[in-house]
C-alpha cells in the first residue's frame, strides 16, 4: 500500500500542463469528503496511466533490468507466480491483469 | 490488490483518477466511472458507490532477490514501454521513503505518536479486525502466532529483505502453532507444535513431516507506514512482542 509522495518533477510538469487545459479535470463529481476526510483532485484523470494489457518475461530475462534489491510486489495463484516492480508501479500505479485465470488489479 | 468484478461479464478495468484520499490513490473504472479508494476497494461515489471489491489475498511486499529465491518460476511485468525504452529504472520516490518527517505529500500529521509515522507495519485484516505489526517489534521476535479478530494467524518476518507476510493458522479442523524460525541455507523455515512438520516460512507450504504437501491459507497483508494504516483503520490494534 502505497501512501502518495511528494511530487516527482514529471507529476509537477503534469500539474503545470493540468493547469493550463483545465477541461481535464472536475471528470468526475466526488463527495468533498468520504468518511470525514477531503478528496483533493492533484492530477488530471490519466495523467498517470494505468497498464491495460501487462507484458511479462521469465525471471531470467528480467535480471537484466531488476536489481537484487528492489522492492516488488509478488503475487502467486492457480500455480502461477508474478511480480510487479513498485518502481515501475510508482509510474503507473494500477495494472490490470489476471492471474491464473482470475482477473485482479494491482494497485499501487 | 484486488479481484476485478464483472460488470456486465466483462471484468472492470481501473484507470488513476487524479484525486487523493487519507494520501492516497482514488481509482476510476472505466465502464462506469464510479471512484473507488484503493486502500479500503470501496466506491465511494457513481453507479456502484457502495460496492466494496474483494482483495486478492497472496500479495506479498519484498525484494526482488527474496521473491526470485522462493519462486524461481516467476514471471515478472516488463519495463519496456511503449515507446521501446526502459521505465521505472529507479525509485522516484527514493527520498520520501528516506526521510523520517516528511508524511504524505499534504504534511498528515501522525494520528498516533505511540510509534513513528514512518515506521513500517504488516497491516493485517479478517473480517473486520485490522492488527499492525511493527517491524521495530518484528526484529525483535520475527515469529508471532496471533489472532485477528476471530481469525488465528502467523506472522513472520524476515529481517535481511525487510519482508513480512501472514497466514491463517487454521489447517482443516486444526489450529496450528508455529516456532522455531531457523534459516535453512537461503530459505527460512518453522515447525508446527502439532505435528512437527516443516515449513517453509514465506510461502506457508509444508515441505517435510506429516503435513508434507499442504498450504496455509493467505490472509489479507500489507506494508504500509504506521500513520498511513493508522489514519484509514483508527480501531486498528498493534501487536508488541511480550516482556
Amino acid at each position: 500500500m502505497r501512501t502518495a509522495g511528494p511530487f516527482s518533477p514529471i507529476a509537477l510538469a503534469l500539474l503545470l500542463a493540468a493547469a493550463l487545459a483545465p477541461p481535464a479535470w472536475g471528470q468526475f463529481a466526488p463527495p468533498e469528503t468520504v468518511e470525514g476526510a477531503p478528496i483533493y483532485t492533484v492530477l488530471p484523470v490519466d495523467a498517470i496511466p494505468a497498464i491495460d494489457d501487462p507484458r511479462f518475461v521469465p525471471a531470467e530475462e528480467a535480471a537484466a533490468f531488476m536489481k537484487e534489491n528492489e522492492p516488488v510486489l509478488g503475487v502467486t495463484g492457480g500455480g502461477i507466480a508474478k511480480a510487479f516492480s513498485l518502481w515501475l508501479l510508482n509510474v503507473h500505479e494500477i495494472v490490470n491483469d489476471e492471474i491464473g485465470g482470475t482477473p485482479v488489479a494491482v494497485t499501487w | 490488490m484486488y479481484a476485478r468484478p464483472l460488470h456486465r461479464g466483462t471484468p472492470l478495468t481501473f484507470g488513476v483518477s487524479g484525486m487523493l484520499w487519507k494520501d492516497s490513490l482514488i481509482m476510476y473504472d472505466r465502464q462506469t466511472r464510479s471512484l473507488w479508494s484503493h486502500v479500503t476497494g470501496k466506491a465511494v461515489t457513481g453507479p456502484l458507490r457502495g460496492t466494496v471489491l474483494t482483495v486478492y489475498p497472496t500479495a506479498m511486499q519484498t525484494t526482488w532477490e527474496q521473491w526470485r529465491r522462493l519462486h524461481p518460476g516467476t514471471l515478472v511485468l516488463s519495463k519496456r514501454g511503449r515507446l521501446g525504452g526502459l521505465e521505472g529504472t529507479h525509485d522516484v520516490y527514493e527520498d520520501y521513503f528516506r526521510s523520517e518527517t516528511r508524511l504524505g505529500i499534504f504534511s498528515t500529521r501522525n494520528p498516533d505518536a505511540s510509534l513513528p509515522g514512518k515506521e513500517f507495519v504488516l497491516g493485517v485484516s479478517a473480517g473486520a479486525a485490522r492488527s499492525a505489526y511493527p517491524f521495530r517489534h518484528l526484529s525483535v521476535q520475527p515469529l508471532v502466532n496471533d489472532r485477528v479478530g476471530a481469525e488465528p494467524v502467523v506472522v513472520v518476518f524476515a529481517k535481511g529483505s525487510a519482508t513480512a507476510t501472514a497466514f491463517s493458522r487454521r489447517l482443516g479442523n486444526r489450529t496450528l502453532e508455529f516456532r522455531e524460525l531457523r534459516a535453512a541455507g537461503e530459505d527460512l523455515q518453522m515447525t508446527d507444535a502439532q505435528t512437527g512438520s516443516t515449513w517453509r516460512a514465506l510461502t506457508g507450504v509444508a515441505v517435510a513431516g506429516k503435513l508434507k504437501g499442504e498450504r496455509l491459507g493467505p490472509v489479507p497483508a500489507t506494508m504500509a507506514f504506521w500513520f498511513a494504516w493508522r489514519q484509514i483503520y483508527p480501531a486498528t490494534a498493534v501487536w508488541k512482542p511480550k516482556p
